[in-house]
């Protein structure tokens, strides 16, 4: 983009239909909307008496149901499969992009089945003795519209972002005060096409050691992970962790409040 | 017609083209740009002139990136010509793909700061950020748009 954008919008605009009449359209259309308004204001008695009208019936019907044999409910539609068939000779970008933080630790990862699905993965972490270290869960969503992130201490509040490079906003989940089920998770949203990508880290569960029920990677790792530009990029263009699939999708400690 | 409805005659007729290629850049559509313009100038009309509303500016911008917006969700097209209009260049197609491409909001904070022209305040009034995320778009929606047209020109020519 070597011109300035507002040079390139002009080019853009050529070709530019006439206005014609449309100033004397819209004042018509303001009118209308004024007729509109006022009808409803006088509509609103009448609504009323039909509001009383209409509760009285479905009282009436409620009291008094229907004693008719209803036909039988039809089945429940079955469930979608949850699993993206991906061929196992294509490597996994996102463990691509995992891999190397968890080997600097001397650590292994390895996929944890059921590995993946549409818009998620998740991740084995063990020791160089092959004990476990906990988990790596990851999902990618879509949000369009701005996100509220979630205050676990306060639910409806939405919490202060933080800014990484290149338009992405996150916020950092770090819950290690249960002994039992320590995590460390970061939610983040690159805002230029709303793509929202949670990561948790979580330790072995039910250990009862604050040491061995500690996540493999550390709460900064999983930051640096999460808002870098490489992880949005490694899940495909189309997936989300969203629709009939996904109730697949990992259960986060603090999940992304998506509608 | 009234005083004050000759100052709104000015004002709709002033305002009716930039708001209408505002809109024309948000939905890539000159029909749609049209009747989203004059839906939304036919509301600033009917609350003005029952003392609704208090910058008309503000208030029309605002009311149609939120049409816009609210239209995009339906969005099948990335350009869609102008009844008889000649043909468009194809720079011109890809950088309505690439603006098509950003979230909605980041498309109007692109809009309205670099073809309206307006500050960041008025664009945090218009579309309810604080300046803070207005320049947070801003910055990463140039970023994601450069991006955008480096890829769809090496993907034309090569």
């Amino acid at each position: 983009m070597n011109e300035p954008l507002t040079r390139l919008l002009e080019r853009v605009l050529e070709g530019e239909p006439d206005l014609g009449d449309e100033v004397d359209a819209i004042f018509r259309d303001a009118d209308r909307i004024r007729r509109r308004r006022t009808r409803g204001l006088l509509g609103a008695g009448a609504a009323a008496v039909a509001v009383i009208a209409i509760a009285g019936y479905l009282l009436t019907t409620t009291l008094m149901p229907d004693t008719q044999a209803q036909p039988p409910a039809p089945a429940p539609a079955r469930a979608t499969a949850s699993a993206v068939p991906v061929p196992s000779s294509v490597a996994d970008p996102v463990l691509a992009v995992l891999a190397p933080v968890v080997d600097g630790k001397k650590l292994h990862i390895v996929p944890r089945p059921p590995e993946r699905g549409n818009g998620w993965r998740q991740y084995s972490i063990t020791d160089p003795d092959g004990k476990p270290r906990g988990t790596v869960e990851i999902a990618i969503y879509h949000v369009a519209e701005d996100l509220c992130f979630p205050v676990l201490a306060a639910p409806g509040k939405c919490a202060r972002t933080e800014w990484a490079p290149a338009g992405v906003e996150y916020v950092r989940y770090d819950a290690d005060q249960d002994r039992d089920w320590q995590v460390h998770q970061t939610i983040a949203r690159r805002i230029t096409d709303g793509r929202t990508l949670a990561v948790m880290a979580t330790g072995e569960r039910g250990t009862d050691n604050a040491s061995k029920g500690k996540p493999g990677l550390t709460g900064a790792q999983i930051e640096k992970i999460t808002t870098g530009q490489k992880l949005f990029d490694a899940f495909g263009p189309d997936e989300q962790c969203s629709g009939p699939s996904s109730a697949a999708c990992p259960a986060f400690r603090v999940p992304v409040p998506i509608s | 017609m009234s005083g004050d409805d000759d100052g709104l005659h000015d004002f709709v007729a002033s305002r009716l083209p930039h708001l209408r290629r505002s809109a024309f850049l948000m939905c890539g559509d000159w029909e749609l740009a049209t009747e989203l313009t004059r839906a939304c100038l036919a509301r600033v009309v009917a609350d003005t002139r029952r003392g609704a509303v208090a910058d008309p500016d503000v208030y029309a911008y605002a009311e149609l990136m939120e049409a816009c917006r609210r239209r995009n969700r339906r969005r099948e097209h990335v350009f869609v010509a102008a009844a008889g209009a000649e043909g468009v260049a194809a720079e011109s197609i890809l950088l309505l793909d690439a603006l098509h491409k950003l979230t909605p909001r980041c498309r109007a904070v692109l809009v309205l700061r670099h073809w309206d022209g307006f500050d960041t305040d008025a664009v945090g009034a218009m579309l309810d950020l604080d300046d803070e995320r207005v320049a947070a778009y801003e910055r990463a929606g140039l970023s994601a748009l450069q991006k955008l047209l480096i890829e769809s020109e090496a993907a034309l020519t090569g």
